[in-house]
């Protein structure tokens, strides 16, 4: 029986025996080793099917005992060598192109950068250059892991470097170093961010300025770093020698401490009797162009429609060639229309000072005290609009750290 | 002299438990449905049509009778033969 694909490769030929007592040459044939299958009977023909291979011999073993050999149908891989030549075009197209797939393919056509926040992507991008690893570059000529080393050895500020290589796309993937922010290390002065009264110091180093009860402005001195040393009231000194010692210069040192102040906060709303206020209306309507260098192409929506008031929204999808910029791009409509609203002056007031709580909000820190606040109505009742002001009494931290320029001529 | 060496062979395939169609050379004729049929041992073919095969034995023959026979396959003792097979004889 034989193995079906092994015919196909070599190749199978079904001849058609003519004359008398065929089966004369059944019997010679299979005695000889001439492998012959699907013999049948079709008239006074047979036919049968040979190997390629077999067929010289069959013929010879025909024409020794006067019989006719017809030649009726080819088949398999050798016989296909015809058809391959008569579409030689084709075939050399299509190796073509699955070279030209593969060689396209084995470069990096495209290089991003994910996960930086403070380092810029083109420093990124210019260290992975100088690793092999831009635009147009060949796969073959860098190693993976090696850029990934090197990149992480040239930029100190990155912690972990990893280079995803898929298909044509090379993506960087990075994570920054989270640094200790730099402290003042030399002497300093610790200074009033903001004007107020002084409610509390704790001077931990260094010498207070200021003690409760004082108003002080921004950038008065609370806590200074310049020292000038003071003769202790606890330690008698009994040497003669030591006094001489006491008229010290003054020295500086890094001043620490807390000073907390009554500082105060205004905030300010505003609210009209008569509201009027943009809103999206939900209705959308949506373009896609396609853009060649010489002309845009409307895809999809209308080109003329818009509405009267609207908010845009572009999004680009731009490939950059030597022949200009191709790409698409989808522009996003969402109408917007006008809504009026009316208050009683009661609702204008709460809603005044909700406002003017919110921008107070604002300009507060998270960590300070309300200690006081007071609502002011600025407006007239005759006033189409409504205004409020509310001021806030807080106790806050008011203490940062100033340098000590110790030149020759300022100390 | 011939029917002695049988005699004796057909004593010791008993005897020692081996299949006869190995010590006596008998065809092995295996039908399948109605269909399909496998002759091993067989020592050629006699005679081939549409509707009768005769396919030569060590000793005797075998008449097939059918309708659209067709040898699917042929090898130095062993054949395959399709179509409705309707009868099958042994010959001497």
């Amino acid at each position: 029986m034989g193995n079906k694909l092994f015919d196909q490769v070599g190749g199978t030929i079904k001849v058609a025996l003519k004359g008398k007592n065929q089966e004369k040459i059944i019997n010679m044939a299979s005695s000889r080793g001439i492998y012959i299958w699907d013999i049948k009977k079709n008239g006074d023909d047979l036919n049968f099917k040979v190997r390629t291979s077999g067929l010289k011999a069959l013929q010879s073993i025909s024409e020794e005992n006067d019989y006719e050999l017809d030649v009726r149908e080819k088949q398999g891989l050798p016989f296909y060598r015809n058809l391959f030549r008569r579409r030689m075009g084709f075939f050399t197209g299509a190796l073509i192109f699955i070279l030209a797939l593969y060689i396209m393919s084995s470069f990096v056509w495209f290089v991003e950068v994910d996960g930086n926040k403070k380092v810029e992507s083109s420093k990124i991008l210019l260290t992975a250059a100088k690793h092999g690893v831009y635009q147009g570059a060949a796969k073959w000529n860098f190693s993976r892991i090696e850029a990934e080393e090197a990149m992480l050895r040239d930029l100190g500020e990155l912690s972990y470097v990893k280079l995803d290589i898929r298909g044509v796309k090379a993506r960087i993937q990075v994570v920054e170093k989270i640094l200790p922010k730099t402290d003042i290390s030399g002497p300093c002065h610790i200074v009033a961010t903001r004007d107020g009264v002084i409610e509390e110091v704790l001077a931990l180093d260094g010498q207070a300025n200021v003690k409760p009860g004082d108003v002080v402005k921004k950038g008065d001195i609370l806590i200074s770093g310049v020292v000038f040393p003071e003769k202790s009231p606890y330690i008698v000194n009994n040497d003669e020698e030591e006094k001489e010692e006491e008229q010290e210069e003054p020295y500086t040192v890094r001043a620490r401490g807390q000073v907390k102040a009554r500082v105060w906060h205004e905030g300010y709303g505003e609210c009209r009797l008569h509201e009027e206020k943009l809103v999206l209306s939900g209705r959308k309507l949506r373009k896609i162009y396609i853009e060649t260098p010489w002309k845009t192409f409307l895809v999809k929506g209308q080109r003329e429609k818009t509405y009267n008031l609207y908010e845009q929204k572009i999004k680009k999808r731009i490939v950059k060639s030597p022949l200009g910029d191709f790409g698409f791009f989808q522009v996003e409509l969402k109408e917007k229309i006008k809504k009026t609203r009316d208050f009683t002056e009661k609702e204008a007031v709460k809603l005044a000072q909700e406002r003017a709580m919110k921008t107070l909000a604002r300009k507060m820190g998270d960590n300070t005290k309300i200690s006081e606040s007071r609502v002011d109505i600025l407006s007239r009742p005759s006033d189409p609009i409504l205004r409020a002001r509310i001021s806030v009494e807080a106790i806050e931290d008011i203490a940062t750290t100033q340098p000590i320029n110790i030149s020759p001529n300022s100390n | 002299m011939e029917k002695r060496k049988d005699v004796i062979r057909q004593a010791m395939a008993e005897f020692l438990d081996i299949p006869r169609d190995l010590v006596l050379d008998l065809p092995r004729v295996t039908l399948v449905g109605r269909n399909e049929l496998y002759i091993e041992n067989h020592r050629g073919v006699i005679e081939y049509n549409l509707n009768r095969l005769r396919v030569n034995l060590s000793r005797g023959y075998l008449e097939i009778e059918g309708n659209e026979l067709e040898i699917k396959a042929l090898m130095a003792d062993e054949m395959k033969v399709t179509g409705e097979v309707l009868a099958i004889k042994y010959m001497d």
